[in-house]
């Protein structure tokens, strides 16, 4: 039974959700290469933790939780895990602009935040976890997954603002 | 924090499409959002401006083909790696194992003999070398060049917040007074020293700007150090470190900047007034 049952479900799960793993390993890696490493990375290490699956209607939170393990494995290996500190909060109020942006403009935001911030904005806008289930995967205090949920988002904001460069 | 940014945080907190605000957690939230409209109005805008986000994270597109490579790797895998249940499982072999404990049976006492030596190796190895960690004496020397590594290893760290979660072993020692900002525990950074708690210092505002410093506080055996900040530390590759006794804890501080003057008058003014006045 085990094999196939495997071999069934793992190619439901990368016909169900490749699309939101690659997407979630390119918006933490910033890149198509890598994201697609990641990927790969992700439905290998689900296809031999298979069993680890109880409940299928999880499998979309399992898959990205891979995703983002793998990748913060990829972060230590290359000591990239960038500093957080320099961003201090002058102005939460600070007005919120219209949502027009585009693509881009997210992806360039989104590199632009240290690797801590953007981690926590994903699992925010991405994973869909709440500010508790953040600090229980992280294991770190509320009130910092808050602060920092606040800065990275204000940050985000403001660097889609910016306006853009003037041609000549 | 004031409650206008504990109010705003929890704010860009709540996933907009959810029952987040709903929960008691956000009660005072609702609540300051009916007494203040701005407010509701800027609760309003950050839950479209996320809903716009949320969308376009999900409009990267796809590389073609992504999905049958996939399912070829995963493929490939199955058939080096054979998952653990798949493998046929004992019952269903020939039984042959009668024949090969006949076979065992003549050798049971060098095996035995062997399989013991070997494990008074490993034992005794092991208290050997826990001996060796648990006895290891470290010299002023070497503690402050494993603390520019960690003072290097930490650029990769994630800091916790020291107001929302101390950890226990909080305990500055007396002259210390640079405020204290952040914290993050080094797990045996170096061998056989254990923990190692680090704290992200911030001096008062000078001339000379903001200044930081890194003050490790950690269990180990040193050799000749002072019981308070010394008064002179000494600059070692562009770093002003100084390292003495705290109870039974070591502190050594770090601090980093390219002016010797300016670290030595932040050292003076952070760290050694209140101590010559103790």
């Amino acid at each position: 039974m085990g094999r196939n049952t495997g071999r069934i479900a793992i190619e439901t799960l990368i016909a169900d959700y490749h699309a939101d793993v690659y997407r979630f390993a390119f918006h933490l890696s910033g890149l198509e290469a890598d994201a697609e490493d990641l990927t790969q990375e992700v439905f290998l290490s689900a296809h031999r933790r298979l069993d680890q699956l109880r409940d299928t209607s999880k499998a979309r939170s399992w898959l990205l939780k891979i995703t983002r393990n793998c990748f913060l494995q990829a972060l230590q290996r290359r000591r990239r895990l960038n500093e957080t500190t320099d961003y201090v909060l002058d102005e939460l109020a600070s007005e919120v602009p219209d949502a027009t942006f585009d693509m881009d403009q997210l992806r360039a935001a989104l590199d632009d935040l240290p690797d801590a911030f953007r981690l926590v904005v994903l699992m925010h806008y991405f994973e869909f976890l709440s500010y508790q289930e953040i600090a229980n995967e992280l294991e770190m205090p509320i009130g910092t997954v808050m602060s920092r949920l606040a800065r990275a988002k204000q940050r985000l904001r403001q660097s889609m603002t910016r306006p853009a460069k003037v041609p000549g | 924090m004031t409650w206008e940014r504990h109010i705003l945080e929890k704010i860009e907190a709540c996933r907009s499409g959810s029952d987040d605000l709903a929960s008691p957690e956000m009660a005072d939230v609702v609540r300051m959002m009916a007494e203040d409209a701005c407010l509701a109005n800027h609760q309003q805008r950050v839950e479209e401006y996320d809903r716009s986000v949320r969308a376009a994270l999900d409009r990267v597109p796809v590389p073609s083909g992504l999905e049958t490579r996939l399912l070829q790797i995963v493929d490939q895998d199955g058939s080096s790696n054979p998952v653990s249940s798949s493998l046929p499982i004992e019952t269903d072999l020939p039984d042959t194992r009668n024949s090969h404990s006949d076979q065992r049976r003549w050798r049971p006492i060098p095996i035995a003999i062997g399989l013991a030596t070997a494990a008074c190796l490993i034992i005794a190895g092991t208290i050997l070398i826990l001996q060796m960690m648990a006895s290891q004496v470290w010299s002023i020397a070497q503690v402050k060049q494993e603390a520019i590594g960690w003072t290097e290893a930490l650029e990769h760290i994630v800091w916790q917040d020291i107001s929302t979660n101390p950890p226990a072993t909080l305990e500055f020692p007396l002259g210390m007074r640079a405020r204290p900002w952040q914290w993050c525990r080094l797990r045996e950074p170096s061998p056989g020293m254990g923990d190692v708690i680090a704290y992200d210092l911030l001096g008062s505002p000078s001339r000379f700007g903001i200044q930081k410093g890194i003050l490790f506080v950690f269990r180990a055996d040193v050799t000749g150090l002072p019981a308070t900040p010394p008064i002179r530390p000494a600059i070692t590759q562009g770093r002003l470190i100084a390292a003495w006794h705290s109870g039974d804890r070591i502190c050594v501080l770090v601090l980093r900047d390219a002016n010797t003057a300016a670290l030595q008058n932040f050292y003076k003014r952070e760290f050694t007034g209140s101590v010559r006045s103790a």
